[in-house]
């Protein structure tokens, strides 16, 4: 019976992030429109909603939450 | 609801911009070229009298959520009755979005128009969503194919910031993605090719 190697790959999830940072940047324009007094015209609404959606992809690819490569391994071992 | 908005908003420029329905007169010093046109509210309930020659564009004017407003306005200053040459004249009033995006919110042309003043009172009641809200509006008026007056000015409703159901909104969804972020942030676990075992 071979003997069963296992190599793990840990990663976030970039479209979800995209997704999500996009509308979180939109919610967030609108909480900022009511509360904070951005205008209903300024430029920054969109710059959040792209700003949110990048960022989204960027936590996405680089998966910063939960447990890194190394720690994965280190549990099987353990 | 789209058309009550979009008329209670062109009550309020009306009365705080100057922009006259249909009979051609428009707004004030927030307008270019200055004193092209001027235009006066008075908001009864809240006693607030806005006269379009006392703010710029970049002003806010913080009016009632719900009032009448007497309002009147002037092409160049002529009193309220003038009558002149026969002209056709159009305009609009319409709502800035973000990226520049304009929404027309009401248009007026008359292919013959004798009036260059106007006057009336309007009731309005404008919704929740808006309170808090800085809406720049802006409008135009042509008189016989040229350019009178344009200008802008920002409007935001009175009120408790809180009772707008649209912050709400935004503060609810802005939790739920920022969730949906962090879980996206995550790292998956998942076989490599080499784990297949065959």
């Amino acid at each position: 019976m071979a003997t069963r190697r296992v190599r793990r790959r840990a990663r976030g999830r970039p479209v979800l992030g995209g997704v999500c940072g996009l509308f979180f940047g939109f919610f967030l324009s609108i909480a900022l429109t009511v509360y904070a007094g951005i205008a209903l015209n300024s430029p920054l609404h969109i710059e959040l909603v792209a700003a949110g959606a990048v960022f989204g992809i960027a936590i996405g690819l680089v998966g910063p939450f939960g447990r890194s490569r190394g720690g994965a391994h280190a549990a099987r071992r353990g | 609801m789209r058309s009550a908005v979009a008329k209670a908003l062109t009550l309020l420029f009306l009365a705080v911009g100057g922009i006259a329905l249909a009979s051609g007169p428009a707004s004030a010093d927030v307008v270019s070229p200055p004193g092209g046109c001027s235009a006066i509210g008075d908001f009864t309930h809240a006693k607030l009298t806005v006269h379009s020659s006392a703010y710029v564009p970049s002003d806010v004017i913080v009016v009632p959520q719900v009032d009448v407003v007497q309002w009147s306005g002037h092409e160049h200053d002529k009193p309220i009755g003038y009558v002149g040459p026969k002209r056709p004249i159009a305009g609009a009033v319409r709502l800035v979005l973000p990226g520049s995006f304009d929404v027309s919110i009401w248009r007026w042309a008359e292919a013959e128009s004798t009036r260059y003043s106007n006057a009336g009172a309007e009731s309005y009641r404008l919704p929740s969503i808006l309170i808090g809200v800085k809406l720049k509006v802006n409008g135009f008026e042509e008189d016989a194919g040229r350019t009178v007056c344009s200008g802008s000015v920002f409007v935001e409703v009175a009120g408790s910031v809180f009772a707008n159901p649209l912050g709400w909104v935004g503060l609810a969804g802005s939790a739920l993605f920022l969730l949906g972020l962090v879980v996206a942030g995550f790292r998956k676990v998942r076989p490599a090719a080499d784990d297949v075992r065959p």
